[in-house]
């Protein structure tokens, strides 16, 4: 090896060494990336301080919701135990657009979960077969496709066999509030994964004041109470 | 043996992000919403672990590849891989980068310090390049097979090849049985089998000249000796391995570096999570080592996917309670209400409203997104938000996205599709059937262009780092650095870059530049000892379209760290088209190294003509014929694989008229280029990604003017094939 140097200065402006300096960039830019990561890091260090996971009751009163009027509701990630509420903020043929206080997007049509918007690995779309009628009667099989993206960001789907059938009346309380509900269960089997649904519809009234709603693999079960439904 | 450096280009140029958060509940619907943050969505998400444990390897040999404790073995990494393994024992320090090219081949660059291979006490740093190709999967009965090159552009004295078949037992037990040829010829070696294909296979020459060249001809050449391995996944965590080496350290025996006692070398690996494995080895009767590997797969995202909020939904026009008959007219106020009203709605989701023009029942917008990297959610946001603003009688949405003022493509959505496919199962690919294409280079009609903000800056901390000076492999400099733009229009734009070096040690090098040739890149030191508080760019840049499918840029000033002058460019490239074709002439003077205002004697005029072809699934080549700063011609060839989520790695390598022995060591300009976007590791869009390139070595010839705004880079995103390579986001 010769006694010769080709020496080589570069510019790397390091990322994760600025992360770890902690310091961030200012300018016109109103969240510049380093304060995101430092924001995200922030967040993770306060969510595991958190002894306890804080639950729908913890979060609001039945008094605030009965100030509002038009429609609410809650959706968790059981698996973070994190909650937060939604508004309703477009109709589109029957499929409805919810949006959480963090501005993450929750699809519902006829109540069944069709897509995420924001959670990580996101439910992109649904087709959800008879499971509106299903539900209705509380008995029978059908099929769901599910469209995710992969790590590429490109389209890939799954497709599930699910039963619907009843299970035991049920009286749930939600933020103090209670509703005799019935219960309708639904098992669903892919070549790569299973997972298991469960809807809570008040007797009378009809309205699916909660369910658990699985997304992905990553996400796991949603769980969705609903506060002041929509008007039909 | 090869030198290498490794010279960053930092952050690539991202546009400035006006504003991440949207809050688009319609005043109606705004009900009292706690202000509860879904903290968990920023915890990332563990991917899952993979089916086939004993099949894919999670930890890398002592050189970097799959293997067993130093011996290779058959596998390959999951596609698109990253890997680092930090190896050490008896003083042989070795760090290897490796990259699953394809899902077949794996390439590994390797800075090592064999300390004392060449001459007692003193470090010696070697940089190789390895090549590992999986030729025949495993089947059920068949074993993997595999042949390597190690040291591919080296100078001989570590190079060596193999051919390795690997055959798992259950799903715990990993065997391998291997023939190598060079260092990994050396234990029990005997006549190489090739021979019968003639005698030239039985000498092998160790002496290859300045390094740099593929040396081919020494491949499998010259004696060759058995090799073998066996892996046991004991636990989920823990993996013990034993196997026979084929190298018998026969050079670092005889300098007392290695105590050579056995060829059996036992090993035990602990996976502390998806991405590290540690390991601790006992090697040849003597030797105590250790590894630690990180694994990083492109397409598992740190979040499991992007943690961008919900874009505004469709508002479809039967719920629209205005008023608006077929053939209405707007006039002036409502039409600048109109354009207030989208402005400020797309403002909120970071995308800049540039022009507007309605013409019968077609909008035309005109927006510039300094926010998305994934450039279909900037025109699906905005065809979103169109269906909230405009009058029920558009029905054609014309959107036009901006780069510098230039006007990339028109992109072309029916508004009754945008309605129907919103939530439709397959939304994103009927979409994208409906979408047209096609050129924009006529000017809008009735446009007005906005620019906010007109002027932008930041000041961010950087790090400058120097790699592989033998007599300290690691310096870096730190400091602020200081960026601001002002766009006089919004094709004409003044932009610069200072930095102000607070600590560091680069420019303390004594190695200084013995080029032949001008010294256009060697003096690099100079810069860094003179230039610690300089001007890293400061040009002013004009975009215009000449013509359909025809690009242009001007630019004068100071072009990058040592080169100032003036530079144009012209491109072709259809927006379906996977050809594109430039030319570039630049007047290139040197500047002086205090990276001031001031120049050097040298100048020249340097330029290039240029092809480029997207062969598909994010694969891209390019090739550049032309004159190089130092004068020479000659011509660059590039090939770069590019993920869907932005990540992206290449290798380029060029020739020139100049001599081998003129260039100096190495022989010949190549590299590596890698770049990651800060989105994927953020899971919220962003532009800035972190882009290095790996060199071999910088040298004088083939060095090329590192000018920025290159053409090809600024409107590809909005062409074919990148567009429907994202299409699947355009929902998102």
């Amino acid at each position: 090896m010769g006694a010769i140097l080709a020496m080589n200065v570069g510019y790397f402006r390091l990322l994760v060494t600025l992360g770890v300096l902690g310091i961030a960039g200012c300018g016109t830019e109103r969240q510049s990336p380093l304060a995101q990561v430092a924001g995200n890091l922030k967040t993770i260090v306060q969510a595991r301080q958190q002894s306890a996971p804080q639950g729908p009751d913890d979060l609001i009163t039945r008094a605030e919701i009965d100030q509002v009027t038009v429609p609410y509701g809650m959706v968790g990630i059981e698996r973070r135990g994190a909650y937060v509420t939604m508004t309703l903020a477009g109709q589109n043929r029957g499929y409805n657009t919810w949006v959480t206080g963090d501005g993450k997007g929750i699809i519902l049509l006829d109540n069944i979960l069709t897509g995420t918007k924001g959670l990580g690995a996101d439910l992109s779309t649904a087709d959800v077969g008879a499971l509106p009628q299903l539900i209705a009667s509380g008995n029978g099989s059908t099929t769901r496709a599910h469209n995710y993206l992969d790590g590429e960001g490109h389209p890939y789907a799954i497709t599930y066999n699910c039963s619907v059938s009843r299970a035991a009346n049920e009286v749930i309380t939600i933020v103090g509030k209670t509703h005799s509900t019935r219960v309708v269960t639904e098992s669903c089997v892919s070549n790569q994964e299973t997972f298991e649904n469960r809807y809570w519809i008040g007797q009378g009234d009809g309205v699916m004041w909660q369910s658990e709603q699985w997304v992905s693999s990553g996400v796991g079960h949603l769980l969705l109470l609903t506060f002041v439904p929509v008007a039909r | 043996m090869d030198k290498a450096d490794y010279q960053g280009m930092g952050l690539r140029n991202g546009a400035f992000t006006l504003k991440m958060r949207t809050d688009f509940a319609t005043p109606r619907y705004r009900a009292r919403i706690a202000g509860i943050v879904l903290a968990a969505s920023v915890i990332a998400v563990v991917p899952a672990a993979s089916q086939d444990q004993a099949l894919q390897p999670t930890h890398l040999a002592f050189s970097g590849t799959p293997g067993h404790v130093e011996m290779p073995s058959a596998r390959t990494l999951p596609d698109g891989t990253f890997g680092v393994a930090i190896s050490n024992f008896s003083g042989f320090h070795r760090n290897t980068l490796v990259f699953q090219a394809t899902p077949r081949l794996s390439v590994a660059f390797r800075y090592s310090n064999l300390k004392g291979f060449l001459r007692p006490g003193a470090d010696y740093f070697d940089r190789s390049v390895d090549l590992h190709y999986q030729l025949i999967r495993e089947g059920r009965y068949r074993p993997a097979v595999a042949v390597g090159l190690r040291d591919v552009g080296g100078t001989g004295l570590l190079a060596s090849e193999y051919v390795v078949a690997s055959k798992a037992f259950g799903n715990r037990v990993d065997a391998s049985l291997g023939l190598g040829w060079g260092r990994l010829g050396t234990n029990n070696s005997f006549r190489n089998p090739l021979s019968v294909f003639g005698s030239s296979f039985d000498k092998r020459d160790t002496d290859f000249g300045l390094g740099g060249t593929f040396s081919a001809d020494q491949w499998f050449r010259g004696p060759a000796a058995v090799f073998a391995g066996l892996n046991w996944q004991a636990t989920d965590k823990l993996a013990l391995s034993v196997e026979y080496s084929s190298d018998a350290y026969g050079r670092e025996d005889g300098a007392g570096l290695l105590d050579y006692r056995s060829a059996v070398n036992f090993g035990a690996q602990y996976r502390l999570n998806n991405n590290v494995t540690l390991g601790a080895h006992y090697l040849y009767g003597s030797a105590i080592g250790a590894t630690a590997t990180i694994l990083l797969n492109p397409k598992q995202q740190p979040s499991g996917g992007s943690l961008l909020g919900a874009a505004p939904p469709v508002t479809p026009r039967n719920a629209d309670v205005s008023s608006w008959g077929a053939n209405d007219v707007l006039s002036d106020s409502e039409s600048t209400t109109l354009r207030i009203d989208l402005a400020n709605a797309l403002a909120q989701n970071g995308i800049i409203l540039q022009g507007l023009a309605i013409s019968g029942r077609t909008a035309r917008v005109q927006i510039s997104n300094p926010t998305y990297d994934i450039e279909p959610q900037a025109i699906g946001r905005t065809a979103r938000i169109l269906t909230r603003v405009m009058p029920a009688n558009v029905d054609t949405f014309e959107i036009i996205p901006n780069v510098n003022g230039l006007r990339t493509s028109r992109v072309v959505v029916q508004r009754d599709d945008l309605e129907q496919y919103e939530n439709a199962p397959d939304g994103a690919a009927l979409s994208y059937a409906a979408a047209r294409f096609d050129d924009a280079a006529a000017p809008a009609e009735t446009t007005s262009i906005q620019v906010l903000p007109r002027f932008s800056w930041g000041i961010a901390p950087y790090v400058a780092t120097s790699f592989f000076d033998p007599d300290k492999p690691l310096r870096a400099d730190f400091g602020a650095e200081l960026s601001a733009r002002y766009d006089i229009a919004p094709n004409v734009v003044l932009s610069g870059a200072a930095q102000f070096r607070l600590a560091g040690n680069i420019g303390d090098s004594r190695r200084l530049s013995d080029s032949v040739l001008p010294q256009v890149r060697t003096g690099a030191v100079l810069y860094a000892r003179e230039g610690g508080t300089g001007i890293d760019y400061l040009t002013l840049d004009y975009f215009t379209r000449p013509g359909t499918n025809l690009y242009g840029r001007l630019t004068v000033g100071y072009l990058e760290a040592m080169f100032g002058g003036a530079s144009a460019e012209v491109l072709w490239k259809p927006v379906d088209s996977r050809l594109a074709l430039g030319v570039e002439v630049n007047f290139a003077q040197q500047r002086d190294f205090d990276r001031l205002f001031g120049f050097q004697d040298y100048g020249v005029v340097t330029g290039h003509a240029s092809a480029y072809y997207a062969f598909g699934n994010g694969v891209e080549g390019s090739v550049d014929v032309g004159r190089y700063l130092a004068g020479d011609i000659g011509a660059t060839v590039s090939l770069a694989r590019t993920f869907g989520n932005g990540w992206a790695i290449g290798a380029f390598a060029t020739m020139t008229d100049v001599s081998a022995e003129d260039f100096g060591e190495g022989s010949f300009d190549k590299g590596v280029t890698l770049s990651i976007p800060l989105s994927w590791f953020v899971g919220q869009p962003s532009q800035r990604s972190l882009s290095t390139v790996i060199r071999p070595l910088t040298r004088d010839g083939g060095a090329r003017l590192n000018v920025r705004n290159r053409l090809y880079g600024l409107v590809t995103d909005y062409h074919e094939p990148e567009l429907a390579d994202q299409w699947g986001q355009f929902w998102r």
